[in-house]
């Protein structure tokens, strides 16, 4: 679907959308007060992205969602960056759970899903009829 | 590894943002591949030494291993 609409807007339009996810779902629970910071930040998030995108630059390119392979690498690089460091505060903060006997499930899930998707992601990403692991 | 972009992107005249568009990628990135900071794939590099009508060891100069990626 997102195939057209015009790649600099993409990512706003995400964004838009996942704002409406998220009222969908709080609103029911919470009221309709939280409408009052959640529309703002997503408006905000999203007009924000779509400017920074018409900017020369690398992080631009990656807004309107025209990296080319240097900035794919770059932006790579970045998430894998981002795994490794959520990863590690997952960890930090299921010890710290577990120490203050808070609840742990939402933890758990946390430390599980980022073993489990490495797992996969090896799996998914090897050459076809490649080496051994 | 040592490159001629540069030099060879200054004899036919052509600006960063030219060659960039040339060649389907941003300035940044021939900006990077120019100042030896940035390794390009092997596909980029045939595209950059075709455009220039050369051969990729003649683009390409593996002796120097200064810069990586």
């Amino acid at each position: 679907m997102m195939r057209f609409v015009p790649p600099r807007l993409r990512a706003p339009v995400s964004m838009l959308a996942g704002g409406a996810v998220i009222a969908a779902v709080v609103v029911p629970a919470r009221g309709w007060v939280t409408l009052v910071a959640l529309v703002p930040l997503t408006l905000v998030f999203a007009t924000g992205w779509y400017l920074l995108g018409g900017r020369d630059s690398d992080f631009g390119s990656l807004m309107r969602d025209k990296a080319d392979e240097r900035q794919e690498y770059r932006r790579l690089k970045t998430q894998a960056l981002v795994g490794i460091v959520m990863s590690a505060a997952a960890g930090v903060a299921y010890l710290a759970a577990l120490a203050s006997k808070a609840t742990l499930w939402p933890l758990s899930i946390l430390i599980f899903v980022p073993g489990v998707t490495f797992i996969v992601g090896w799996a998914i990403y090897r050459e076809p009829g490649g080496g051994q692991d | 590894m040592r490159n001629r972009v540069r030099e060879q992107r200054s004899q036919r005249g052509l600006s960063q943002a030219e060659l960039a568009a040339a060649l389907g990628v941003s300035r940044q990135t021939v900006i990077s591949i120019e100042n030896g900071r940035y390794l390009p794939s092997l596909p980029l590099a045939f595209r950059i030494a075709r455009f220039f009508d050369l051969t990729v060891d003649k683009m390409f100069d593996p002796d120097d291993e200064e810069t990586g990626t």
